[in-house]
């Protein structure tokens, strides 16, 4: 019996993003670059854990807009255009090097091995469809595949509208159903944006658990008495994890988490900036450079500017992330050993990532958890890993806590969703929001067309409402991306209203046109609004 | 715009290489002899309903037409004219690209397997590979953001334990009939004011708007707290007259609790409450724990709050749309 549980959880999530009236586009590349980067070597270490034997758990969340990409036929297809694409520049980087860069020339091959691979796992080994891949490790009974809102949306801000979070909820397990074959036990709340009452949704979708930021637990009332080391079950009967702080810094944290090691892959410094356009004018079809994933630097020193970073060494990476995994699991055993002293029951430490943290942001990510899980397997019994399912049938006694209003955001509350940089598109979406429920209880039979318009503005909604946008606004990125997605399902979304309203005609061709391009939820209806 | 742009564009190398394209020949050549006027014309055809039915019954002819899209998806991102194409590559790319559908490439995983074309050639050819581009429809980027929807409302949200969001849309058609029973004068020296107070113990709070402004922060009282908002003129008597009423809201608590939890549940028993047993939870759960010593916050026109403690419940879409609901109404 080890002395504690450490429960990882990484949440994988991206926006919608299918741009069928552009040959290519820019923001598809989000997602492509999470299957080239993350996903699909997140699956090569899974299926290496369990053709080994070894014991990992791991929990997921895959939110439906990303197995919607998943299993979207125009984008795989142009993911395999895009991955040929990269294959070939690093069969070209392998002669380039040679010649006039030879310290990068192993790496190179490197390159050139890692993304063949990348390639044949997704085509060959699982026909080009992930979601069976990680389908396949549930079944195993080695990871758990949790939920979330059906389009990442912001549920405290859509709190004036109950219907919508409803809606997000439902649609969500709905599609989980769909792709899965069972029932979510578990959802990721998007941002773990809670709102106390929203249980009542998750309730009615037949889920059972979800994730808080730490001071949803610590500041729930009555006081947990063991912090965020033992779920609570709010008086609606959810049950909630707490997130470990202590864990949690260790991998996120800019300043002392592992990510920024020197010896580590340097993210900002990509062939696609750095090579003469001449090189690469196959590789950037409109001419503008981005990153093309092939880097060959390392961190090399905290404040080294872009100009001076050094070579990346593969070895001394690998060594780094079996040495970060070791310390690790010394920091688990520890706190677990500690905990179990002063708790009257096992602990459980929470660890929630980004899943894109492991593979797109810190390259070495995946290998780390590689290690770190058969290390937790083969070298000792003081700590395991487990998933929320797992941890509740062993330990079901909860005590009874209401948690506040809380996010993983900044500070841990609203803002970053809701401040002057994106606070004007709640009145929009607020509206919509209103008008939807007033269609879905105007319509309660619908014609062929009109029921097919009214599940779209059901779709429009929902991706209008992804948190990304707002998001997106805030950190300042791709701003202009962001509003015209807000504006563009605003738009939609306001076109099928007028017309259901008899403000306009309801243009078949028009209507088809949107279904062809905002497709997610075939099987969407839009009653899940009344 | 950006469609008939392209559609202009799209005319012109394709002319030579659309030679299958037998529905589609006509079009082309017009574009391509005058690729202005044509976008011009379909700029404008794209506002008529007419249109539009004729594009429904376009698909019949796609197949046929795969040949020329290849063309235009090349012509697309490449700014034709700009650099010169090679002619081998592209032609070359229209046969495995005509040959596979989007499903075979799925499928097959093979995506340019044609003999005799080096590896260099297939990435280039990569780029040129058909996509069926639909012509749009619908322009979203003339769509602008209504200035109003046309109702009385307005529609608190929580933001942190600091602070809560309001915003709020007026009736045009609202202000105009107050103008008419007040008189043009009055009106226009009234002031829009959200009356910010708490429904559980009482207080009120009324901030007076500059005009034009849509929405407001409103810094919270320390304590956790229920709000709720109205929205309305005050008059130059002084009377505030009510236009709409928010939803309800309930500022998070910040820091551990001072009591110790006692109450246990299993896993089980939470998994077998019913939702209606959540929804009583969360109804009361809005009820506990929140200030009940009054608002101290000095009310500037000196209003007395209605004092409808206990009375405190989750507002929200179910209220906006009830025939006749106080949102809706106007209040004289």
């Amino acid at each position: 019996m080890p002395a504690g549980y450490w429960c990882p959880v990484l949440h994988a999530h991206l926006p919608y993003v299918r741009h069928p009236e552009h040959p290519s586009f820019l923001e598809e590349d989000w997602f492509f670059e999470a299957l080239t980067e993350t996903y699909v070597p997140m699956v090569r270490v899974l299926d290496g854990l369990l053709n080994d034997g070894v014991e990992y758990r791991l929990t997921m969340t895959l939110s439906p807009p990303l197995v919607s990409m998943m299993t979207d036929e125009l984008l795989v297809e142009r993911y395999h255009r895009h991955l040929d694409n990269l294959v070939e520049l690093a069969r070209r980087e392998v002669d380039r090097t040679k010649k006039w860069q030879p310290q990068f020339h192993d790496l190179a091959w490197f390159y050139l091995h890692e993304l063949s691979d990348i390639r044949r796992v997704f085509r060959e080994v699982y026909g080009s469809n992930l979601v069976s891949a990680f389908r396949k490790h549930q079944d195993a009974g080695k990871l758990e595949i949790i939920t979330c809102g059906a389009t990442h949306g912001f549920f405290p801000l859509m709190d004036p509208v109950p219907q919508a979070v409803r809606a997000q909820v439902h649609v969500a397990a709905q599609h989980y159903r769909k792709h899965f074959g069972r029932n979510p036990d578990g959802i990721w709340l998007p941002e773990c944006g809670y709102t106390p009452g929203h249980e009542v949704f998750l309730k009615e979708a037949g889920l059972h658990f979800s994730f808080l930021e730490a001071h949803g637990l610590t500041d729930a009332h009555p006081r947990p008495s063991s912090g965020v080391h033992a779920p609570i079950v709010s008086p609606g009967g959810i049950v909630f994890f707490g997130r470990d702080m202590e864990s949690s810094r260790q991998v996120w944290s800019a300043e002392s988490g592992y990510p920024g090691d020197f010896d580590y892959r340097e993210f900002y410094k990509d062939v696609g900036w750095e090579l003469p356009m001449r090189d690469l004018e196959d590789f950037l079809p409109d001419g503008e450079r981005k990153n093309l994933g092939i880097k060959y630097y390392r961190v090399t020193g905290r404040g080294v500017d872009l100009g001076h970073k050094q070579p990346y060494v593969r070895s001394w990476a690998m060594g780094k992330a079996a040495s970060h995994a070791g310390n690790f699991l010394f920091n688990r055993q520890k706190q677990v050993e500690h905990l179990a002293g002063s708790m009257r029951r096992t602990p459980i430490v929470v660890s929630p990532y980004d899943a894109e943290l492991y593979g797109h942001w810190w390259f070495e990510g995946p290998q780390f958890l590689d290690f770190l899980f058969r290390k937790m397997h083969f070298d000792q019994d003081v700590v395991k890993p487990t998933t929320p399912s797992e941890y509740l049938e062993r330990f079901g006694d909860l005590e009874v806590c209401q948690p506040p209003m809380c996010t993983w955001g900044a500070d841990g509350y609203a803002e970053v969703w809701l401040n002057a940089s994106n606070d004007w598109i709640y009145p929009h979406l607020d509206m919509a929001a209103e008008r939807m429920v007033e269609l879905a209880r105007r319509y309660e039979q619908a014609g062929p067309i009109e029921g097919r318009a009214l599940n779209q503005a059901a779709r429009e909604l929902l991706l209008a409402q992804s948190s990304d946008w707002a998001f997106i606004m805030k950190t300042n990125t791709m701003v202009e991306y962001a509003k015209k997605r807000t504006r563009d399902h605003v738009a939609r979304f306001d076109y099928l209203y007028r017309a259901l309203s008899g403000q306009c005609m309801l243009e078949e061709p028009i209507l088809r046109e949107f279904e062809e391009r905002d497709n997610l939820f075939p099987e969407i209806d839009y009653r899940v609004y009344r | 715009m950006a469609s008939s742009k392209k559609k202009a564009e799209a005319g012109k190398p394709s002319a030579p290489a659309s030679g299958t394209a037998r529905g589609t020949r006509k079009a082309t050549a017009a574009a391509a002899s005058k690729p202005a006027a044509a976008a011009k014309a379909a700029a404008k055809r794209k506002a008529t309903p007419k249109t539009a039915a004729k594009k429904a019954a376009a698909p019949k002819a796609a197949p046929k037409a795969a040949p020329k899209k290849a063309a235009a998806a090349k012509a697309g991102p490449k700014k034709v004219g700009a650099r010169a194409v090679p002619k081998k590559p592209a032609a070359k790319a229209r046969g495995p690209a005509a040959a596979r559908g989007r499903r075979g490439a799925v499928e097959e995983h093979a995506p340019l397997g044609v003999p005799g074309l080096s590896d260099e050639d297939q990435i280039r050819a990569a780029k040129y590979l058909p996509r069926e581009l639909p012509k749009l429809l619908f322009e979203e980027d003339r769509f602008l953001f209504p200035e109003t929807y046309g109702v009385n409302r307005v529609r608190l949200l929580v933001r942190d334990p600091e602070w809560i969001f309001a915003y709020w849309d007026v009736s045009p058609a609202g202000m105009k009939d107050l103008g008419k029973s007040l008189g043009e004068r009055a009106l226009a020296l009234s002031r829009l004011t959200l009356r910010v107070l708490d429904p559980v113990s009482g207080g009120s709070s009324d901030i007076l708007l500059p005009p034009g402004a849509r929405w407001w922060y409103i810094r919270t009282d320390s304590a956790r707290r229920t709000y709720r908002a109205e929205l309305g003129v005050t008059l130059p008597s002084g009377e505030f007259r009510r236009l709409a009423e928010s939803n309800t809201v309930v500022t998070p608590r910040v820091g551990p609790s001072p009591r110790r939890a006692r109450r246990r549940m299993s896993y089980r028993d939470a998994r077998d409450l019913p939702p209606s047993a959540a929804e009583a939870a969360g109804l009361a759960e809005a009820e506990t724990g929140v200030a009940r010593a009054p608002w101290e916050a000095e009310s500037i026109d000196g209003a007395a709050a209605p004092a409808d403690a206990g009375k405190a419940r989750r507002g929200g879409a179910s209220d906006a749309f009830r025939p006749g609901g106080a949102s809706d109404t106007f209040r004289r």
